[in-house]
């Protein structure tokens, strides 16, 4: 019995405070209505302006990037080219330095074979020279050796004839 | 106006010593002359040096050349006009030409010994021979040339030496070729 008592007491405070919710609410919608969707709606429009400020920035930002990336893509392709370019360059200037070396090198090695004939008949000229003399020496010597009074007046009487049969024949 | 040479002089004196004997006297003096020059080196700086006065150079000529007095005095005549430098670097062409009116050949022949007289003497009956007897003979002594003779008679030379003969050989190389 008593919890039915309970019951009734609970729903009837429950619908006293229900009603004071409503009247609340009521008299907060009467009030705040105007306010609020005031406040929402200048919001609403500060948002709005915000996105498209936002859109605009975005536009603006996504022109700029456009003009950017074709920018970024002109020196992209330029650097591509003067790459291309140096790399045509660098491999003609290689290729002509390589020829220049072997042009000087080819040259270099003619020379120097030049050098090594030249030189080593020099060479061989001043031992023949050497031997020459050496043998000019020893037949001197041999020949001081083996001159006398009698051979060397025969020499003279010959070489005498010699100048008189010249003499003769000129005049 | 142009001024007197050597040669004038010297025509001028070869014209004057017209006779064979006053020639061969000229030449003597210049021969002298030309040698004591050569050899003494206070007569050449003497006769060279202008701060020497005429009288000195006169007195040393007479000096030297006392035998021939034509040569005397063409020797001051040029030391006069200044012409002695001349003369002296043509001494040899003027003493040719003196020899060419004597008829003299001058010989200077180099042996290796000079103290044989059979062999000079040879040599001279040979080249007397060759250039006749009138010969102004000199006789050098070398024994670098080994052996044989060397002439110079006159401008021409003639070499007949062993020194010679191995000269020659130096001509030809190892191979037996000329290299000239």
């Amino acid at each position: 019995m008593s919890e039915e008592i309970n019951i009734a007491g609970q729903l009837k405070f429950a619908s006293q405070h229900l009603f004071n919710l409503i009247v609340f609410i009521g008299i907060l919608y009467y009030f705040l209505k105007d306010i609020v969707v005031k406040f929402f709606s200048s919001r609403s429009l500060k948002i709005s302006k915000e996105i498209q400020e936002a859109n605009a920035v975005i536009e603006t930002s996504q022109e700029a990037y456009n003009i950017s990336s074709q920018k970024i893509s002109l020196i992209d392709s330029e650097l591509t080219e003067l790459r291309n370019s140096i790399d045509l360059t660098t491999n003609r200037k290689t290729s002509e330095i390589i020829d220049n070396a072997n042009i000087i090198a080819k040259k270099i090695k003619t020379d120097t074979e030049d050098i090594i004939k030249l030189e080593s008949l020099r060479l061989k000229l001043e031992v023949e020279s050497i031997i020459l003399e050496k043998s000019l020496e020893i037949a001197k010597l041999e020949i001081r050796k083996e001159i006398n009074d009698e051979k060397d007046i025969q020499l003279i009487s010959s070489f005498l004839s010699e100048v008189k049969q010249n003499a003769i024949s000129n005049s | 106006m142009p001024s007197a040479t050597v040669n004038d002089f010297f025509i001028a004196l070869t014209s004057e010593a017209s006779s064979k004997e006053n020639l061969e006297k000229v030449y003597l003096g210049l021969s002298n002359f030309v040698r004591a020059f050569d050899n003494d080196k206070n007569i050449r700086l003497c006769l060279i040096n202008d701060i020497y006065p005429s009288a000195v150079k006169n007195d040393l000529i007479s000096q030297i050349v006392s035998e021939c007095e034509s040569t005397r005095k063409f020797l001051e005549v040029i030391i006069e006009f200044n012409l002695l430098k001349s003369f002296v670097e043509s001494r040899e062409f003027f003493l040719k030409k003196l020899r060419k009116l004597l008829g003299k050949v001058k010989i200077e022949v180099v042996t290796v010994n000079v103290s044989q007289k059979d062999k000079l003497d040879f040599i001279k009956s040979q080249l007397e021979g060759i250039w006749g007897t009138n010969l102004e003979l000199s006789f050098k002594e070398n024994q670098e040339i080994l052996g044989g003779i060397v002439l110079q008679v006159e401008d021409k030379y003639f070499d007949g030496s062993i020194l010679g003969k191995v000269n020659e050989l130096k001509k030809i190389n190892i191979k037996g070729e000329f290299n000239v």
